[in-house]
């Protein structure tokens, strides 16, 4: 009965400190930029499209599990609703794990009050800190699940410890990669304390599976997504640099030759294409063609491809002038899946696809054209 | 009473809608077929939409089998998901006052080897002699094992139940005609190669004398005795710990309904009775038993005792075996949702939806699963057009979900499981599970297939080929 007061209890606070946070954010004048942030990544994963799963696995923003997070709450409800619920379900998870901690945290349901206060403040103080915002009291329900589980491996030991000490350390990693070093430094204390003990000693291996292993398996799928969907295996752990393109190109001694080629290729590709239409648009294809975008930074006229379906390009961008381009076959740009569906793309072409240019670093222009009349085909017969 | 006298049909003749002896009634296969039929129909109409919805559907169904095992996983940590009794609680029952009749049944058929090696363990378990009634059944026209029997001196208590020759030869017939002639109080059943922990039919006894009244049956928990034979039985070691030591605890102290392990299951003799026994039509007899446990009101409980088993390590034989636990789940599947109201009823809602996850939800997912690992393979690799509209953005996330979330926490239980009992050498083994489940989809569709051509096959466990029991702890 107790439990189930608390339960509730913790849920009405939650609503109400959600609201404040909300009242916080606006105030700080962040309001657009965090709920636009937000609400366009979920609809992006929605629709599924490839910059929604960009978003979810290689964004500098927000680490996949505050996306993930706040994704059935911006499906299902609509607009700043949607934004409230999610902060409300963090405040709710944050108070449903600080009750799991049980005696790390607090028994006075005050006190726990005055943690939960505590994040909302951090939440509100933090707001400048664009990256830090979504997954704020998720991270910090986290890290207090991983301190009780610590401490009860290092006072007790036992399975039960380590299981907890994996999940939240793999859970907080996917906060983002900005806990990787506490998370590091956790695990290695978990393996130091095994070390020290006798009877723990003896079952090393069972221990670095069951608490290494969480952690290096979200490590390891979010490099495969990374490398699947950015074409880079650590583009999450650059992401902080890089994100700062911004601010690299303020400051163009800082920039590195190869982000200044490809801004330079994109650059050189657009105005081309906009010579000859206003109306254009590039299709970049695929892995090789997000890292051309990578450092060229959003821009309408060059849109990354993952999948060339000539056909419903045509009719997704009806009265457009349409263009793709194709990277040169070689090294690991041959495994594109372009080159599955289209083994002779660059060097032939495709059905309604004819070559216009080359630009540098072997990147080739297509002009996509519409089905030839009967009588250019009379013509060319 | 005479053998002749007991009918080890009598399930399927007195109450019919809860045998196996039909696996499908006329309105389940015309069901099936307006089923199909409809599917047909969709999938011509409208093939993308028809594709949409399947996929959704299954989708559903991974996420919630993966929610519902973190579930079951975390409940297994209750005080409440086993009994547990010392070497002190025996000693006092043991001072308290008489024992009482406990009958054990070891259906055999062509097992001559293990005969001794089952007499053995038997008069190693501690429980008054005289208590003991222990039932060898074997089969009339197996000379072999009958050879072996009369050769050998049998303890007080121990006798041979000669099988007579009938359809269907399966186990639970001959365990029906046990039941018939137990003078137990209690009952267990062992199979032939089993080597069953000495205080393991005291620990049953007080299990049952401390629980209450509507508690029908206790399950002991069951393991291998020869994990490190080869990689099959490493992982067939690390899955069994999992599912005994983890999430049948889980669901007892959920108050589930529990799908029984082969043996090692004591009954209440007369509740058993009452129940009519085994279904001699059903090929995991145990399974189903379970279920029925439930719908007449009563409810099973795990009991901290192992009884050790061989795991078998040949993967031809292996397929046999698993083809017909599978088979054995769709046929009770089947048999329990004739009337699935009544059953709803009878269950009550949360135990009916554990039976659709338990029974259903696991043949369903090894059924499916090749479909949508080809299909991930497929979109990685190939990127086939149109792939990608299967998938609408929430059943993307959900899939996504289950493909990195679910396959991780289920190699993880069987990680667990291994930690448990301590076998951490099994751990990395347990990290190529998913190779297993290919097996188990293998044998999945092997069974799907045989239950409408073979329903009532028994494709039997070979037993001897493991090279030590040393793992018997």
């Amino acid at each position: 009965m107790k439990r189930r007061l608390a339960f509730w209890l913790g849920l009405a606070v939650s609503a109400v400190l959600a609201a404040l946070a909300l009242i916080g954010i606006f105030r700080g004048g962040h309001s657009g930029l965090l709920y636009a942030g937000i609400n366009g990544i979920c609809r992006e994963i929605l629709r599924g499209s490839t910059e929604g799963r960009q978003a979810l696995v290689g964004s500098c923003w927000h680490g996949p599990l505050p996306t993930l997070f706040a994704l059935p709450f911006m499906a299902v409800l609509d607009g700043y609703w949607g934004f409230f619920g999610c902060l409300a379900a963090q405040f709710a998870a944050l108070w449903l794990m600080l009750l799991g901690v049980g005696t790390l945290a607090p028994r006075n349901a005050v006190l726990r009050f005055g943690l939960q206060i505590a994040a909302v403040a951090a939440v509100v103080a933090l707001r400048n800190c664009v990256d830090w915002h979504l997954g704020m009291s998720l991270a910090l329900g986290l890290i207090a699940v991983l301190i009780r589980a610590l401490w009860d491996w290092t006072v007790r030991g036992g399975a039960k410890s380590v299981v907890g000490i994996g999940f939240s350390s793999a859970l907080l990693l996917w906060c983002g990669a900005q806990f990787f070093v506490p998370v590091a430094a956790a695990l290695l204390w978990m393996l130091l304390v095994a070390l020290r003990k006798c009877d723990l000693r003896c079952r090393m291996q069972a221990w670095f599976l069951l608490g290494c292993g969480p952690v290096l398996y979200v490590l390891a799928v979010w490099m495969l997504l990374n490398r699947l969907v950015m074409n880079d295996w650590i583009y999450f752990m650059r992401s902080y640099r890089l994100g700062s393109v911004a601010e690299a190109f303020h400051n163009p001694g800082n920039v590195r030759d190869d982000i200044k080629t490809a801004h330079w290729s994109c650059k050189c590709i657009e105005e081309y294409v906009k010579a000859k239409s206003q109306y254009a648009r590039v299709f970049v294809v695929g892995y090789a063609g997000l890292d051309l975008l990578r450092h060229y930074g959003v821009h309408d006229c060059l849109t990354p491809n993952m999948d060339l379906h000539v056909g419903d390009l045509r009719y997704a961008y009806k009265g457009q002038h349409l263009f793709v381009l194709v990277p040169k076959p070689e090294g690991i740009a041959k495994f594109e899946s372009v080159f599955w569906r289209y083994p002779d793309i660059y060097t032939r072409g495709a059905e309604r696809l004819l070559l216009d240019r080359d630009f540098a670093d072997g990147w080739r222009l297509f002009e996509v054209v519409a089905a030839p009349t009967q009588e250019q085909l009379d013509e060319w017969n | 009473m005479n053998i002749s006298e007991i009918d080890p049909l009598e399930l399927a003749h007195k109450r019919p809608d809860w045998s196996a002896v039909e696996p499908l009634t006329k309105g389940q296969k015309s069901g099936f077929l307006l089923f199909l039929a409809a599917l047909l129909a969709a999938v011509v109409v409208a093939p993308v939409r028809t594709a949409q919805i399947l996929v959704a559907v299954c989708t559903a169904v991974y996420v919630v089998m993966t929610l519902y095992k973190f579930l079951v996983i975390g409940k297994s940590a209750s005080p409440k998901a086993i009994m547990r009794f010392s070497a002190e609680d025996i000693a006092k029952r043991d001072a308290a006052g008489d024992w009482p009749v406990y009958t054990i049944l070891i259906p055999m058929y062509r097992e001559p080897e293990t005969l001794k090696q089952m007499i053995g363990a038997l008069e190693k378990m501690d429980y008054p002699a005289d208590k003991k009634d222990v039932q060898f059944l074997l089969e009339e026209d197996d000379d072999l094992t009958l050879n072996a029997a009369a050769q050998l001196q049998m303890p007080p208590g121990f006798r041979v139940t000669k099988i007579p020759e009938s359809f269907p030869r399966t186990k639970p017939k001959a365990c029906n005609i046990g039941l018939h002639l137990a003078k137990g109080k209690y009952l267990v059943i062992y199979d032939a190669e089993d080597l069953p922990e000495p205080d393991q039919l005291k620990k049953a006894v007080l299990a049952f004398e401390q629980s209450p009244e509507n508690v029908a049956c206790v399950q002991s928990r069951l393991n291998y005795y020869n994990p490190r034979q080869n990689l099959l039985t490493r992982w067939f070691t690390a899955e069994y710990s999992a599912w005994f030591d983890l999430q049948l605890p889980g669901l007892a102290a959920l108050g589930a309904v529990i799908p029984l392990g082969g043996t090692s299951n004591h009954f209440k003799t007369d509740i058993l009775q009452q129940l009519m026994g085994w279904d001699a039509y059903n090929v995991t007899e145990d399974c189903d038993l379970g279920i029925r446990l439930g719908r007449a009101g009563y409810t099973t409980r795990m009991l901290e005792t192992t009884t050790w088993e061989e795991a078998c390590s040949v993967f031809r034989f292996w397929i046999k075996q698993r083809t017909r636990w599978q088979k054995g789940y769709i046929q009770t599947w089947f048999v329990h949702m004739r009337k699935p109201f009544l059953l709803l009823r009878e269950l009550g809602l949360v135990n009916f939806m554990h039976y659709q996850l338990l029974v259903g939800g696991v043949t369903f997912s090894v059924l499916v699963n090749p479909f949508f690992w080809t299909m991930a393979l497929g979109w990685f690799i190939f990127r086939p057009e149109g792939a990608d509209r299967l998938f609408p953005g929430p059943v993307f996330a959900a899939g996504a979900f289950c493909l990195f979330v679910g396959n991780f926490v289920f190699v993880y239980i069987n990680l667990l499981g291994c930690c448990k009992r301590k076998w951490d050498d099994l751990m990395w083994a347990s990290l190529l599970t998913p190779v297993y489940w290919m097996m188990m989809s293998y044998s999945g569709w092997r069974a799907f297939i045989q239950f409408f051509r073979a329903p009532f096959v028994w494709e039997k466990t070979q037993h001897g080929l493991a090279k030590t029991t040393g793992g018997a702890k």
